[in-house]
């Protein structure tokens, strides 16, 4: 199916190759998960072969990627795609993608229902995208891709990352159907393995990492002021669902905002923030992990990001934009917790990182419980192994 | 596709039509125009606009710029000596300075030009009925699209990178000041809006190569026209340091327009069902378009035309004329109907 003989490469603005002299073969009728830790190129190997112009990336590509099947028979998703979209309504979104597949103007309508009672969002149709959550959006985005045309091969990468596990099933379901149907076989990235491989037989694949970059704050012994407990009312909250609904901020609590896709988890944290005009002010310091960690970084350079306090960077000269998705999260994560805050908001910080960070982030999250700063966090489940005080279903 | 055809309303594409009109008739009138466009982009942001809690008021945000008016205010009242009648003379020791009583009409003048500007802008980015216009270009359309992401769009990318710096920047605790503001967003900026346009290449490549969706070469032939016409109206008339600032801001914004009209022209007719032509839609069509007739008919410079001086006159003459044709070309296409 494709070939990768000698490949490596290195983007224009990194330090080292995030592939060196890689060499493989991806057979017929198989399907693939690649593995590996953050950083080790697994979403980089997934772009090249899934483009032989290899149109997604900026860097220098060396060796070859061999392609035995059409370009136009390999789908590619990444997580971050859901931020595309051509047209604001998913009706409109549809009728141009169905359009351009050649469909019959009459039944372009039909089509469209069809495909979204599958998938059990039909009340969508007229839906606006941008008043969509993140989550809703990937499902939308995914749905687009998948269910309008028919592929051999499909490369996934994170496809389950910000989606429910209502909406990770019915996408599961309907690749296994497709599989079964029509014989298209899937290379995927995700950290969740265990759900994948009870639909799919996987032949895995292991990358390891080049890039040097690990995890370095440790939170020791912060300095944070007590507060004493505030009672928060979301009746000025722009969402009508979650007015009803209150919280106890608590020094030393790790309390979970729990919901599906769309209920209003993100809207709640940046309501507490003061990101909304009608926000609540809260009398206590508070920082805040978007579920786009890329996004908060003001500058390139990490060293420059870390300016304002006293730490030496460990990883100075390297780029933020050369940093893996796990990884830029990862490092926020710790910009964040170096400040002090008394209360921290975390949206969904485990999405999407290995368990080695996992468990960085969850020790690095008692100490600072310990003394005495909140945590809060948004998930669409609970995690096993992790203690809440407060769970607050949306 | 019976409910497809309820969820349009076709008052607010049209308002928003006539309100980028409107930027050409205050280029050339006086300040009641303004009013009434301020007017008009006040009556949209409240009653037309989505009402949407994550969506800061325009009036509030355009107060916290009130360093650029006064940069534009002392920049054209007192730095630029425009004007025969003195108002008043600044005297500190020996130095003077006249302040000419056109200066600051013309100061005025443009303030009001920013901020009607900025508005419609502002409009642009929370009107979501716009997104469904289709914004990008096929097959020999493909130029077309580069210059729509270079103008409208891009605008609209810069303030949603703006929204998402700002929520950083409140993410993060961190408070910076106003110079060191503007500068990190600067970086910022260009950082993701070079990565937001680069991650577009793909989908702008497939579209490029594909041509068999509604495609049609005239039109892009035409569009052209629009900016050869001013740049080569500017240099005829030899004063282009005195009027260039205004003629390149005012043909972006042409531009825009003209890219609005062959979007809604060439592939909303095509995406949509039939429209409905209300009479609230009537009644605003000839009550603007009665207005619009009657102020350009008032103007020297027009008379001037008419009478085929055509380059001794001021460039702003040929923007009523545009406005007229392109209004007029609007209301004819919004009027048919599809068989």
């Amino acid at each position: 199916m494709i070939e990768c003989k000698d490949l490596s490469f290195q983007y224009f603005q990194g330090q080292h190759q995030v592939l060196h002299k890689f060499n493989f073969v991806f057979q017929d009728h198989q399907n693939y998960m690649i593995e590996g830790a953050h950083g080790s190129g697994k979403s980089t190997l997934l772009k090249l072969l899934s483009s032989e112009k290899f149109h997604y990336i900026d860097g220098k590509v060396q060796g070859d990627v061999l392609h035995f099947l059409a370009q136009n028979q390999i789908f590619y998703f990444h997580s971050e795609e859901s931020n595309y979209f051509v047209y604001d309504l998913v009706f409109d979104e549809f009728y141009y993608t169905l359009r351009c597949l050649g469909y019959p103007l009459a039944n372009i309508e039909n089509q469209t229902r069809l495909i979204l009672s599958y998938f059990q969002i039909e009340h969508w149709i007229y839906r606006s995208v941008s008043n969509m959550s993140r989550g809703e959006r990937q499902y939308l985005k995914l749905i687009l891709g998948i269910s309008t045309k028919q592929y051999r091969l499909m490369c996934l990468d994170e496809p389950l990352l910000h989606l429910d596990p209502t909406h990770q099933v019915f996408i599961l379901q309907y690749l296994e159907q497709i599989q079964r149907m029509h014989g298209t076989y899937f290379i995927v990235v995700d950290h969740e393995n265990a759900l994948w491989k009870s639909y799919f037989h996987f032949q895995n694949l292991a990358l390891t990492s080049i890039i040097d970059y690990q995890p370095w704050f440790i939170l020791d012994n912060p300095s944070i002021e007590p507060f004493e407990p505030l009672y928060i009312s979301y009746k000025q909250a722009p969402l009508a669902r979650i007015q009803n609904h209150s919280l106890d901020l608590i020094g030393g609590q790790n309390i979970l905002l729990l919901g599906a896709n769309g209920t209003g988890k993100t809207t709640l944290c940046k309501f507490m923030m003061g990101m909304l005009p009608t926000s609540i002010q809260i009398p206590i310091s508070k920082n805040m992990l978007l579920d786009d960690a890329p996004s908060m970084f003001l500058y390139k350079n990490l060293q420059k990001e870390w300016k304002d306090s006293n730490l030496k960077h460990p990883y100075p000269n390297i780029q933020a934009n050369t940093l893996s998705v796990g990884q830029n999260k990862i490092e926020m994560f710790q910009r964040l917790l170096a400040k002090n805050p008394q209360l921290l908001i975390l949206d969904e910080i485990y999405e999407g990182l290995d368990p080695t960070y996992i468990n960085f982030v969850r020790e690095n999250l008692a100490m600072y419980m310990a003394s005495g700063g909140c945590v809060i966090q948004t998930s669409t489940q609970v995690r096993e192994g992790e203690a809440y005080d407060q769970v607050l279903e949306l | 596709m019976e409910n497809y055809q309820s969820r349009f309303t076709p008052l607010l594409p049209r308002l928003l039509f006539c309100m980028c009109l409107m930027i050409f008739t205050y280029t050339m009138l006086n300040l009641w125009t303004h009013v009434f466009t301020l007017f008009l982009l006040w009556f949209y942001e409240k009653f037309a606009l989505q009402k949407d809690a994550y969506r800061t008021p325009y009036l509030s945000q355009i107060t916290s710029m009130y360093p650029l008016f006064l940069f534009l205010f002392l920049f054209y009242a007192v730095f630029l000596q425009t004007g025969r009648i003195s108002l008043f003379t600044l005297q500190i020791s020996n130095w003077t300075w006249d302040v000419y009583a056109e200066s600051v009409i013309y100061a005025v003048h443009y303030i009001l030009l920013f901020v009607e500007t900025f508005w419609v802008t502002y409009l642009l980015f929370h009107e979501r009925k716009m997104e469904t216009v289709q914004t990008f270009f096929y097959g020999n359309l493909f130029s077309l699209t580069l210059l729509w992401n270079g103008s409208i769009q891009q605008w609209k990318n810069i303030l949603s990178c703006k929204t998402r710096f700002d929520q950083a920047l409140v993410a993060r605790g961190a408070h910076l000041k106003r110079f060191p503001y503007i500068l990190t967003f600067f970086e910022y900026a260009l950082e993701n809006t070079l990565k937001q346009t680069y991650h577009q290449i793909p989908t702008l490549m497939r579209m490029w190569k594909n041509k068999d969706f509604y495609t049609s070469g005239w039109v892009q032939k035409i569009v052209w026209v629009v900016p050869v016409l001013f740049i080569g109206t500017s240099f005829l008339k030899n004063e282009i340091l005195v009027d260039q600032y205004l003629e390149i801001q005012t043909m972006i914004v042409l531009i825009g327009i003209a890219m609005f009209y062959v979007i809604v022209n060439e592939q909303y007719e095509e995406m949509s069902p039939l429209r409905i032509w209300t009479w609230s839609d009537r009644v605003i069509c000839f009550v603007w378009g009665s207005w619009l007739v009657v102020q350009i008919f008032k103007i020297d410079d027009v008379m001037g035309f008419r009478e085929l001086k055509f380059f001794n006159l001021s460039l702003w003459s040929y923007f009523p004329w545009i406005s007229v044709g392109l209004f007029l070309c609007t209301i004819l296409f919004f009027y048919q109907r599809r068989p």
